[in-house]
């Protein structure tokens, strides 16, 4: 059964007034941004969550030359074996993405080998390399902080337009050019591993505790949160609602204004930061310190945080982890595991993560907010972001002063309109458009995504659907899915049905002759040894064992999926069941997210 | 019609669960003391006017009896039949087995429902060809059970061969082997007998040997510390060594410490060893099919599994 959600809406649909966009227009890699169009239900689309408030129309801009450009870039010259990067369509002014599959297994074998030549190096000189893109990111910025606007000249603010736009580009490519090779290093060692039997939350320890920038930002504002106390400001913190606080500070007299002198210090090193990732629309938190003040806020009522303490923590857990794991495993293991762990550790995704964060994500969007806007005060627009409501050719025929910006007034407050209702649409976007696959076979998107077989089984079937995982023993290789049989008398066998999968509390020999017909096997106890795993790998049936609740949480007719290397039992319960039911009440039941 | 098991005997004669076990014994192996009433028993029995179930006849029956009280009870009678056992399919628990069997009349009773076992339905569904089939049945001494189970000299489920594989719980064996309990399980590195990990089950059955709740006390307490389980390991590595192919052993711990073979069979069924684990950042996010492998996975199967099945590839 094949699910697929229209995309006829979004085709040729509703779009900001005054501008037809030419699709292609601009380069592009692999494949040009655009709007839906006819053929895209074939495809397979989800809604990007990194951008819940849609776009506005200088927003556009870096979907187009930023996100899709970047990643298609870097999937290409990486080059990643499995897919071409990411394809993008915007319906209203959300974005949807899309993988842009390969041609042919020969180019995926090609690839994969080029792939296998080149990562290694990669990893291994990672520190340099990011070093060096580090060092061209920060003098970029630096150019643009130390130039002021106010007193650029016409042609001046135009060139530094033009710029910020083409640093926003390369920002994104650096991005993507590092994000891509530290994924599949992580997903490299998060699989290994899996293989050694090490859990994902043992993993996740062994790369925390180095040092990332996110620290300090947040010590910085402990401490100012410190100062308030001291000053007496508690009370007026407690009071007030955060974005009241900055106008309630303002206005106070005696301390307050001490404590807002250092506030303002502090967000002129930590301030250049937006609310969210790449989007000229937003503004930072010098424009609106609300951010920064809720975090004093409630660092005054959540008392102390000792960064030193946590950080020492932190690294003794991953050397203990470390510790424990290196135990469990044989000596041929061990040697996998320490090059993986060296690799993982010196290439360190989640520290890229928050390092690159606040490198990128949060500013780079901040030089070409401020020409956008700097010329909105030169043009007299009606309000200080009215040209983010844009689009680049706009923009840039306004700032060399080809067009009149009287032109766009009206224009801007219906873009504005326009915006603002697809903003209400949000929530009822769909999480998905054109043909659900069974399942993605892209890694880097199942990770980036969360497009795992439990979201697309509940975008396929419907958001109320309860999908339940088990867990217990695997006892027998392979994987299964079919309708469950729930049997807790042996008198009961002729029951079942080829192809089924049978679900009981213990197998007795007696039970053997239905593993002739059965697809898969469940029981609610036993260990790998029992009767139920010889059974099992004796007839090529992947079983679980030692479920514990198996046969109080599945009932006769549910689908289910066995995973016997990996333990697992997936239950997927039809639409039409009750939300709860009662063995998720008794324990035991893990609900994935 | 008897047959000590203290050295090797042919599998015609007592089935091949006994052969082993008497082979074992043999090689010096902790194997407990006793006898198999052998398959030419069985033979004439069933020639008897009355058949199988006639009251036994002279001088089996006093042979039995005889054999008996040489042994301490209490007596464990346990079916061996010709094929089961053998390098085809495990026959795991098809037949009967008796625990407990306080003395010779009970043993004599054991010894025929062992033999009835042979026609069950069970037998038949599994596979037993009964025409031809023939069956021994042994009586030993029952080890006083600190803590028992099974153990693999790989990983059954893996096919990894660089580990064996334990499954522990306090008592008898019989609840870990018919899957009624969940039991504690350890992994021990076949090189230098290493514990690698040792994950503790909560037990809420025993087998004392019938079956009972675990007491509070023990549910949550490992049924054996690392020394114990390397000692079940060492055992099985030499069982295996000796018998020149991977085995399935049950065990059981008695509390001086000894650690001593109930049954032991060659593994019927187990996947291919996997490859050893090997880093390769570029593993993840490269599709299964475009992997040129640099050095061929090794096969190396350990018996062809019956009725054309195998194990599904994990």
């Amino acid at each position: 059964m094949v699910t697929v959600v229209p995309v006829d809406e979004f085709v040729g649909g509703e779009w900001y007034p005054g501008f037809t966009p030419a699709p292609g227009h601009a380069p592009f890699v692999v494949e040009p941004f655009g709007r839906f169009r006819p053929g895209d239900e074939e495809r397979f689309w989800f809604l990007d969550f990194h951008w819940p408030r849609g776009f506005t129309p200088l927003g556009l801009l870096w979907l187009e030359e930023g996100y899709s450009w970047g990643a298609q870039l870097a999937a290409e010259t990486m080059p990643l074996p499995a897919g071409r990067g990411i394809a993008l369509r915007v319906a209203g002014t959300h974005v949807y993405a899309a993988a842009i599959p390969l041609d042919s297994e020969d180019e995926v074998a090609a690839r994969a080998e080029r792939l296998r030549q080149t990562l290694p190096g990669y990893l291994a000189s990672f520190e340099e390399r990011w070093a060096e893109r580090v060092a061209e990111l920060d003098a970029g910025w630096d150019r643009f902080a130390g130039l002021d606007l106010a007193r650029l000249s016409q042609p001046g603010l135009q060139r530094y337009l033009g710029d910020a736009r083409s640093y926003l580009r390369r920002a994104t490519e650096i991005h993507f050019e590092a994000m891509y090779p530290l994924l599949a290093n992580h997903l490299a060692f998060s699989r290994l591993c899996a293989e050694l039997a090490i859990p994902p939350a043992e993993v996740a320890k062994f790369l925390q505790g180095y040092d990332t920038g996110v620290s300090d930002t947040d010590r910085e504002l402990t401490d100012l949160a410190r100062q308030a106390r001291a000053a007496g400001l508690a009370p007026v913190f407690a009071a007030n609602a955060p974005d009241q606080l900055a106008h309630v500070l303002s206005a106070a007299d005696g301390p307050a204004s001490g404590w807002l002198a250092r506030f303002d210090a502090f967000l002129q090193t930590r301030g250049n930061r937006i609310e969210g990732s790449f989007d000229v629309a937003l503004p930072s938190w010098i424009e609106d310190p609300t951010p920064a003040l809720s975090q004093v806020r409630a660092a005054l009522t959540d008392g102390e945080h000792d960064f030193d303490a946590a950080r020492t923590a932190a690294v003794a857990e991953r050397e203990a982890a470390i510790a424990a794991a290196r135990s469990r495993l044989t000596s041929v293991e061990l040697e996998a595991f320490d090059a993986g762990l060296a690799s993982a550790q010196g290439a360190n995704f989640p520290r890229w993560q928050d390092d690159h964060h606040l490198r990128i994500d949060v500013r780079v969007a901040l030089p070409l907010r401020w020409a956008a806007l700097a010329l909105a005060e030169r043009v007299g627009a009606d309000r200080p972001d009215d040209t983010v409501f844009l689009f680049w050719p706009e923009l840039a025929a306004v700032a060399a002063g080809e067009q009149s910006y009287d032109l766009y007034r009206a224009l801007v407050a219906q873009r504005r309109a326009y915006f603002e209702r697809w903003q209400q649409r949000r929530a009822t976007m769909p999480r998905v458009l054109g043909t659900i696959p069974d399942q993605v076979t892209d890694p880097i998107l199942i990770e980036v995504f969360g497009l795992n077989r439990q979201f697309l089984t509940a975008v396929s079937v419907g958001q109320d659907a309860p999908v339940t995982t088990l867990a217990g023993v695997p006892a027998a290789r392979g994987t299964a899915r079919g309708t469950a049989r729930v049997l807790r008398d042996p008198a009961e066998l002729h029951q079942v049905q080829p192809g089924e999968i049978l679900v009981c509390e213990s197998i007795s020999p007696s039970w053997s002759p239905a593993f002739t017909r059965i697809a898969g096997c469940v029981c609610d106890s036993g260990g790998a040894l029992s009767h139920a795993g010889i059974l099992g790998r004796e007839y090529g049936v992947p079983t679980v064992t030692a479920c514990g609740v198996a046969t109080l949480v599945i009932a006769d007719g549910d689908e289910i999926e066995v995973d016997g290397a990996a333990g697992s039992v997936a239950v997927f319960r039809p639409a039409t069941y009750p939300a709860t039911y009662p063995a998720e009440a008794a324990g035991g039941v893990a609900t994935p997210t | 019609m008897i047959r000590w098991l203290d050295v090797a005997a042919p599998a015609e004669l007592v089935g091949a669960k006994l052969a082993r076990l008497a082979d074992l014994r043999g090689a010096g192996f902790a194997v407990p003391r006793g006898f198999a009433v052998t398959t030419e028993a069985y033979r004439r029995q069933r020639a008897e006017p009355g058949g199988l179930a006639s009251p036994l006849a002279e001088p089996l029956r006093g042979a039995i009896v005889a054999a008996c009280a040489e042994l301490r009870p209490p007596l464990a009678v346990r079916s061996s039949a010709t094929g089961e056992d053998g390098d085809q399919a495990s026959f795991a628990g098809v037949f009967d087995s008796y625990l407990g069997v306080a003395g010779p009349a009970e043993a004599l009773a054991a010894v025929q429902r062992c033999w009835a076992s042979l026609y069950s339905e069970r037998a038949r569904e599994y596979g037993v060809d009964q025409a031809t089939a023939s069956m021994a049945v042994g009586v030993q001494e029952v080890v006083a059970a600190r803590a028992a189970g099974v153990a693999f000299s790989l990983d059954p489920v893996s096919g990894r061969r660089d580990r064996v594989v334990i499954e522990a719980s306090w008592g008898w064996g019989e609840a870990v082997v018919q899957g009624l309990v969940t039991p504690d399980r350890a992994e021990v590195e076949r090189d230098g007998r290493r514990l690698l990990r040792y994950d503790v089950a909560p037990k809420e059955l025993i087998s004392t040997p019938t079956l009972a709740r675990m007491p509070e006390r023990l549910r949550a307490a490992p049924a054996l510390d690392g020394a114990q389980a390397s000692a079940v390991a060492d055992m099985v590595l030499r069982v295996e060594q000796h018998l020149g192919q991977p085995v399935d052993v049950e065990w059981v711990l008695d509390p001086a410490g000894e650690v001593w073979i109930v049954q032991a069979r060659p593994v019927t069924a187990a996947p291919d060893e996997p490859p050893p684990p090997r880093w390769d950042p570029a593993a993840a996010i490269t599709p299964a099919d475009a992997i040129t492998p640099t050095t061929p996975a090794r096969s190396t199967p350990i018996s062809r599994p019956r009725r054309g099945s195998s194990p599904a590839a994990g």
